[in-house]
């Protein structure tokens, strides 16, 4: 009875069920002869749940509190039932997303990664026996050293699949390095005659 | 109600925490993680930051003063370059496979993992070592501490990418060694009456090697003697007037005694042949304009050979070159720092893998390791074409 009853209500308040109705895949990691968190046993949580839901039936809603707080434990009752050999809070709220929490890198793609990394350092270094000019050389040993931090940003440190945020964060910082850049070498055209002139002029002194 | 069951959720406040948990300011792991990341990320920005400045510097010299910096990447060891780079690209991939070993829980493999990426990173230091200790030996130091031992022609790397170079610069080093050597002791010599001269300018070296032989048969003690006796005779035979024996601007000299006459016959055939009196700028001058383009091109480029608009050919090492050693050591070095607080930190990682369980939910110190180690090795990405591939 029971269980009929949480299995209902579980299909009221949860839209998409986290697993299959076995629960989820057991996870070696988190199995413990403790049970899964401190204080809280096996027999705790269906005697809540009994008991809200004796009150939880549309004739017997006193106020919209109340109702809420038991929908709220019934929530928390189910995540925690839901999530037995795992050590979760069952809390309500965003609860949801816990089973993926980061993105796992496939291995194929960490390793072309790497491969591709390795292949650009060894064209850049191939690269400098090419003379493409003063400026040249220097240029295409900057495209190349962008190439491979955008692979190791972008992969690496999972930017291609993480928040935009960083993603910001981190261009952004790229853009007031170039503003710092800029005004330095602004400020050098500027001020090197009178370096120059002062130099001259420590020469003149020494002799 | 809601209270009890708060509390005996497993906080783990102040006693042992048991993992995976999440803080109770946090709702859910994943927003646990997230801020985490946030958290690194802002910190990431502020290391990039940091080289920030000392790349400005970089860019700052090397535009102002390329010869400089096409100098010095003669004395930098482009392999062991090379090799470091390697090396830290592979921490980073073991790192990233550590990241996605926790994820999965798989321990082993994570401990594994951590422990390549140690020891990459020591690899890394140890070629670091070696090239620091090379560069200590050969007096390449900081500015202010600067003294090569070997000129930037001597370095392998030069000799072998610019042989014909190499050896035009040996040689005018030498020669110039020469005559600084010849007018140093003529200027102690004291001839005939105890006159001395004031200045005795140095014969051109092909015509010296015509004088050997009749120098032999005259008995003089030293040699510089025999080249003073041979530019009296020189002078004798331009009129004698004091300047207007001078090919170029070479400084006047005193008429000899004329004790010296006698030898002026035996002296007489070899100063038929050219006995050119040079200065040190006019011979230097000299010497460079008969190099081949191609050797002369690198030494120029170097700086060494320098040929103001108003003033002189002068050949020496480029002004401020200690400066690109200063900026060397100290990217390089603070980059070093940070592969050391790099290795400290998968140590402490190896520690946390062993007593927390990391697995699907709870990653985060691995991942946020993981990401510092990547940026350190994103700045030396950067730093080894900057450094190390300068053409």
């Amino acid at each position: 009875m029971a269980d009929e009853d949480k299995r209902s209500e579980e299909e009221q308040l949860h839209s998409v069920p986290e697993f299959g109705e076995d629960g989820p895949p057991s996870d070696p990691t988190f199995e413990t002869d403790k049970p899964a968190t401190v204080g809280e046993e096996e027999g705790e949580v269906p005697s809540l749940r009994d008991s809200a839901s004796e009150e939880v039936t549309l004739s017997s809603i006193h106020d919209a509190d109340t109702v809420r707080a038991n929908v709220a434990e019934i929530v928390a009752a189910a995540k925690a039932d839901s999530e037995e050999k795992s050590h979760g809070h069952g809390h309500g709220g965003g609860g949801h997303d816990d089973a993926h929490i980061g993105h796992t890198a496939p291995m194929p793609l960490l390793i072309g990664v790497l491969g591709a990394l390795i292949l650009l350092t060894i064209l850049t270094v191939a690269v400098t026996a090419v003379d493409l000019g003063s400026q040249g050389n220097f240029i295409v040993a900057m495209v190349i050293a962008t190439v491979k931090a955008i692979l190791v940003m972008g992969y690496f440190m999972h930017l291609f699949w993480d928040s935009r945020f960083n993603v910001v964060a981190f261009c952004s910082s790229f853009l007031f390095a170039l503003l710092f850049f800029g005004m330095a070498l602004l400020d050098r055209q500027e001020t090197q005659p009178d370096i120059d002139a002062w130099e001259v002029d420590q020469q003149q002194m020494q002799q | 109600m809601s209270d009890k069951e708060h509390d005996q959720a497993g906080h783990g406040h102040g006693e042992e925490a048991v993992y995976p948990y999440t803080p109770h300011h946090f709702h859910s792991a994943k927003q646990h993680l997230e801020s985490g990341k946030m958290g690194v990320w802002l910190f990431l920005v502020t290391e990039i930051l940091f080289f920030a400045g000392l790349f400005c510097a970089y860019t700052v010299y090397r535009s102002q003063y390329p010869e400089v910096f096409y100098w010095a990447h003669f004395y930098l060891d482009t392999t062991m370059g090379a090799v470091n780079t390697v090396v830290l690209i592979l921490s980073s991939f073991t790192a990233a496979w550590a990241v996605r070993n926790a994820q999965l829980g798989q321990k082993g493999l994570l401990r594994v993992n951590i422990l390549v990426t140690i020891a990459c990173a020591m690899v890394f230091m140890v070629v670091k070592y070696v090239e620091y200790s090379h560069k200590f030996h050969d007096g390449l130091l900081p500015a202010g501490h600067f003294d090569p031992k070997h000129e930037v022609w001597e370095t392998p790397v030069f000799k072998k990418q610019h042989p014909a170079s190499a050896e035009a610069a040996a040689r005018i080093v030498a020669g110039l060694a020469e005559r600084k050597n010849k007018q140093a002791a003529a200027t102690d010599t004291v001839l005939g009456d105890g006159e001395t001269l004031a200045l005795v300018p140095v014969v051109d070296e092909p015509s010296s090697e015509a004088t050997q032989s009749p120098q032999k048969e005259i008995p003089t003690q030293d040699p510089q003697v025999a080249d003073a006796e041979e530019d009296a005779v020189a002078a004798e035979l331009a009129a004698g007037t004091m300047l207007g024996l001078l090919q170029d601007d070479a400084a006047g000299k005193l008429e000899e005694s004329e004790e010296q006459e006698e030898e002026t016959l035996v002296a007489e055939a070899a100063v038929a042949k050219k006995v050119v009196e040079l200065s040190d700028e006019a011979w230097l001058e000299r010497q460079i304009r008969s190099m081949s383009p191609e050797a002369r091109r690198p030494l120029q480029m170097a700086g060494v050979i320098r040929h103001p608009a108003s003033g002189v050919f002068t050949f020496e090492r480029p002004e401020r070159a200690g400066v690109f050693f200063s900026i060397y050591f100290f990217m390089t070095g603070l980059h070093g720092v940070h592969v050391l607080v790099g290795i400290g930190l998968w140590i402490w990682m190896l520690a946390i893998a062993s007593r927390r369980r990391l697995g699907s939910k709870y990653f985060g110190p691995i991942e946020f390791t993981a990401l510092y180690w990547h940026l350190v090795d994103l700045i030396w990405i950067y730093l080894f074409p900057l450094l190390y591939l300068i053409h």
